[in-house]
């Protein structure tokens, strides 16, 4: 598995594991929902993202021997928790699952600006009246779309 | 050497929208990272100073008892704001203004993942700080509940007034930038490296950077829903912190706590990443026990979840053993890094130029937080020192002692490459012995007042508790360090015009921002070395030391 | 700079050991405290010594020179590294153990308390409440309360808020305890020192938080009876 999926794998199961301790030695509720939910939400992400995470095998990876019993063990917990350079099956990016296009990045835009301003509106809005977050929302609706239409190079 | 991986930087570049080159309007609407980060890094500095006078005006207040310079209400409101200032709007913006600089540099990218949503987080971030400390402008004055609002304190029946709800507000703001920031730069991290570069060939700066914002995506949307919890309870007549009604105070300590916990290692793991590309670069050496470091920094982040009551030992609400337990245990991986750290520096060829000054103060300064980090951990003890002023010793050894000091040591590492002018070694010297003495001084001895009964918090004591002479040597401390931020801010403004041209690489670096121009180019590198290891533009060089035209090892000019 | 720097840290050293410790406690539970906290101190020295040693030594000794040669670039020494884990998580387990330990006197209730104590907090006073004998003490902001209390007797305060959190704390037991709205709490002690003790309360409740501190006097048991006896008389208490 590759490392990318791997860091979220470790949290997801460490915090199936403390959370599960943080409930027997204490019956709270509010930090074992926390720590639980922290672990499904993980969790999810692990299984939804493995598409994205395809390890590209190396054509001049060396077959390892079979091993049995306990290496064998160790060795599949090496390769879903392990945080070793060289047992990383695919962290090389020869063609990064998210890389952009050279031609991707707009070079300015005015529309995080304009929706940083519709926030600030929105927010000083929540205490003082709809006389501030209406043009908020207002600000806000107009810079999403303008964000989500602006053309890239 | 073959240059089989070598990327050169074509020509076929977004091509160039008609937009003013360095105008207002440039910096209003850029998405280049690097003007982002160099906005994150001003404004946190702004909110520094500001936060800063804000613990000047504390001092002045406790170097007496009576109240001299303001009331009860106004002290109360300049010690949550100086917190809240220096711990949202300050420390963690300069992580991600660093962030934000240097991940895309030292991985080969050309930006990050997504550059829009990143400028976003900025004026955000910005937004977020207007109305949080617009509550000194409304008649009720600033929010006034401690950076931690405890309720049923921060309630409506005990603090009316716009000051908390804008802070809340400013704070639910603030709080979306820092979890799309995070995902930026996870996304960067795990999407944009350049071919070569494994997972295990980023620079321990970005693992650290990595685990930050995996930090913040587990931790913000909790402190945010606290926020809207909090906020229903004062506005819309819910009732989730009220006792009388059924809610429950201690709810909201679990909430905020959960975040508040991790919030402070969000705060010292970007700054672990810093001193890690300082130490070898100015060793000679490689950073040992790379894996190491990882596995640190992993375990410290996991770990960071699990411990979050330890602020509420004395509630008698919490499961005392189980907390400190884990809170014990984080010891320990961090002193796996204190121990690599030395022994990248162990028969290197030290050069204690400032980037390393300041990283060898961080060293002594975070080792003493540190361990009374764990004095704290354990029950018993903190029943006696908890909010007392041993922990705001403890909390300012570790945030001002560790990544201040920590911070300035990238300033005087980076700058050169953001600006491309090298700082003043003689002002960068007086600024950190000025800092190390005033900081101390104001510090050290708050261990003793919070061990002899000085509580936290107070706007006023008697002159019978006889904790004025040592009040009166912090607030001199303090006036030291008012002295030593100055320094710097001559220093870097002298130097911003003045200051020796750097080139691509003064100090013989390792990672991939050395491999270009200070500054860089629009989109980063003209040429990227090739990448075999975590070093490759010290491979790139054949392995040898960058000696300056002084001969210096380490030298500070590039060939 | 290390030759400057070597002072410094003597100096340091000297600081922390001359000034920080803990009061003399006044109490019996508060002595376990004092012993955990003396022995965290000496590890914590000896760990302070042992990596701030560690650093100027490496400071001192492998200074840059001019002209100097790249150093050897080892990077990594497996046996190293699992040593500096193991032995602070030995010692973590150790300091662990013994909190626990003293955690348990700490906190261990009196089953058969011979004064209890409920003690109210509020914005910004104390009201203690002696339980079987009727007589309450009050004071706020303005007026300071004082109590008395006998020496070497269990002794439980029952802690309530009738508003916002505050905390119960006399510097002198090494001990303290929140008083949250809606939950009850407890502690338990005994005095083992006749004396006057300041209180203050410890959680930020508000405005005049800084002004929410109370007096404790304790005095021998037929005293404290005197004493209980003279405030039932006062104000029709009993």
């Amino acid at each position: 598995m590759v490392e990318e999926l791997r860091f979220f794998l470790r949290i997801a199961v460490y915090l199936v594991v403390i959370g599960t301790i943080y409930w027997f030695v204490s019956y709270e509720v509010a930090g074992t929902v926390l720590l639980l939910f922290g672990a499904v939400g993980t969790g999810f992400f692990v299984v939804a993202a493995r598409v994205s995470f395809q390890p590209k095998v190396p054509e001049d990876l060396v077959p390892r021997p079979p091993r049995t019993g306990l290496r064998r063990m160790a060795g599949v917990l090496g390769r879903y928790f392990a945080f070793d350079g060289e047992h990383d099956m695919g962290g090389e990016p020869a063609a990064a699952p998210l890389a952009l296009e050279e031609e991707g990045f707009p070079e300015s835009s005015i529309w995080p600006l304009a929706a940083a301003l519709a926030a600030l509106l929105l927010g000083l809005g929540l205490v003082f009246g709809p006389w501030l977050w209406i043009p908020g929302l207002a600000l806000g609706a107009s810079s999403t779309w303008g964000w989500l239409t602006q053309l890239t190079a | 050497m073959a240059t089989v991986d070598s990327r050169e930087r074509s020509t076929a570049v977004a091509p160039q929208h008609d937009v003013p080159r360095g105008g207002v309007v440039d910096w209003l609407t850029t998405t280049d990272h690097k003007k982002i980060g160099i906005l994150y890094l001003v404004s946190a500095v702004g909110f520094f100073v500001l936060s800063g006078l804000l613990s000047l005006v504390i001092r002045a207040e406790l170097a007496a008892p009576g109240l001299q310079i303001v009331g009860h209400q106004e002290y109360n409101e300049l010690f949550t704001m100086h917190g809240t200032g220096m711990v949202f709007f300050f420390v963690v913006p300069t992580a991600i203004g660093l962030g934000n600089y240097f991940v895309p540099l030292q991985i080969g990218a050309p930006d990050v993942a997504y550059p829009r949503l990143n400028a976003f987080t900025y004026w955000l971030y910005i937004a977020g700080g207007l109305i949080t400390f617009s509550g000194f402008l409304t008649a009720g004055g600033a929010a006034a509940v401690g950076w931690t609002g405890y309720a049923p304190l921060s309630l409506n029946t005990f603090s009316p007034g716009a000051g908390v709800d804008l802070w809340i507000v400013g704070l639910l703001v603030s709080g979306v930038s820092g979890i799309l920031g995070a995902v930026n730069f996870i996304a960067t991290i795990f999407g944009m490296r350049v071919p070569g570069m494994t997972m295990f060939r980023i620079p321990i700066f970005c693992w650290n950077i990595l685990v930050t914002s995996g930090l913040i995506l587990f931790t913000f949307p909790v402190l945010s829903a606290a926020f809207a919890m909090l906020y229903i309870d004062r506005q819309i007549g819910g009732f989730f912190f009220d006792p009388g009604a059924g809610g429950d105070p201690i709810l909201w300590q679990h909430l905020f706590w959960f975040f508040g916990h991790p919030e402070v290692y969000i705060m010292i793991l970007p700054f672990f990443g810093v001193v890690t590309e300082i130490i070898p670069v100015f060793s000679r050496k490689p950073v040992f026990g790379y894996s190491g470091f990882v596995f640190a920094t992993l375990l410290i982040g996991g770990y960071s979840l699990s411990v979050w009551a330890h602020h509420m030992f004395t509630t008698g609400a919490v499961n005392n053993p189980f907390f400190a337990a884990t809170s014990m245990i984080i010891a320990v991986p961090t002193g796996v890094k204190f121990f690599n750290w030395i022994a990248t520096m162990w028969r290197g060829r030290i050069s204690l130029q400032t980037p390393m000054l300041f990283s060898v103060g961080f060293l002594f300064m975070f080792l003493i937080g540190g361990i009374t980090g764990v004095f704290l951990a354990s029950p018993p003890i903190d029943y006696h020192v908890h909010d007392t002023y041993y922990v705001v010793a403890h909390f300012h050894y570790v945030l001002f002692g560790g990544s201040v000091f920590a911070i300035f040591a990238a300033f005087y590492y980076w700058i050169p490459k953001i600006s491309g002018r090298l700082m003043n070694e003689g002002l960068g010297k007086l600024h950190f012995w000025l800092l190390i003495i005033g900081f101390n001084m104001t510090f050290f001895p708050m261990h003793v007042l919070g061990l002899n009964g000085m509580n936290r918090r107070i706007s006023d004591y008697s002159a019978a508790s006889g904790w004025q002479p040592l009040n009166i040597l912090a607030t001199a401390g303090a006036g030291i360090l008012a002295a030593a931020v100055t320094v710097f801010l001559i220093n870097f403004f002298v130097s911003m015009k003045k200051g020796e041209p750097a080139g691509d690489d003064p100090w013989g670096g390792y990672s991939l921002e050395w491999a270009t121009t200070s500054p860089p180019p629009p989109h980063n590198f003209h040429r990227i070395p090739p990448v075999h290891s975590e070093r490759p533009v010290f491979d790139d060089r054949g392995g040898r030391p960058r000696a300056g035209a002084d001969g210096k090892p380490g030298g500070r000019r590039s060939g | 700079m290390s030759t400057k720097q070597r002072p410094i840290l003597a100096a340091a050293c000297v600081a922390a050991t001359l000034s920080a410790c803990v009061p003399e406690p006044a109490d019996v539970q508060g002595e376990s405290v004092e012993r955990l906290y003396n022995f965290f101190f000496i590890v914590a020295a000896v760990v302070f010594v042992l990596v701030a040693g560690l650093i100027t030594w490496s400071l001192v000794r492998y200074r840059a020179k001019p002209g100097d040669e790249l150093p050897k670039q080892f990077d990594r020494n497996l046996k190293l590294e699992l040593t500096w884990f193991a032995i602070p998580l030995a010692t973590v387990v150790v300091l662990f153990v013994l909190s626990a330990q003293v955690l348990g006197e700490v906190n261990a209730e009196s089953t058969n308390p011979s004064v209890t104590v409920g003690v109210e907090g509020f914005q910004w006073g104390w009201r203690f409440i002696y339980e079987g004998s009727g007589v309450v003490v009050i004071g706020d902001a303005t007026e300071r309360p004082e109590i008395v209390l006998p020496v070497g007797q269990p002794l439980t305060f029952n802690l309530e808020s009738a508003d916002v959190v505050h905390s119960f704390w006399v510097p002198r037991f090494l001990i303290k305890r929140d008083m949250v709205p809606g939950q009850q709490n407890s502690l338990s002690l005994t005095i083992s020192e006749a004396g006057v003790y300041r209180g203050v309360c410890t959680e930020f409740c508000g405005l005049l938080h800084s002004k929410m501190n109370f007096v404790l006097r304790a005095v021998s048991p037929s005293q404290f009876e005197g004493w209980l006896d003279e405030q039932r008389t006062i104000d029709g208490n009993g």
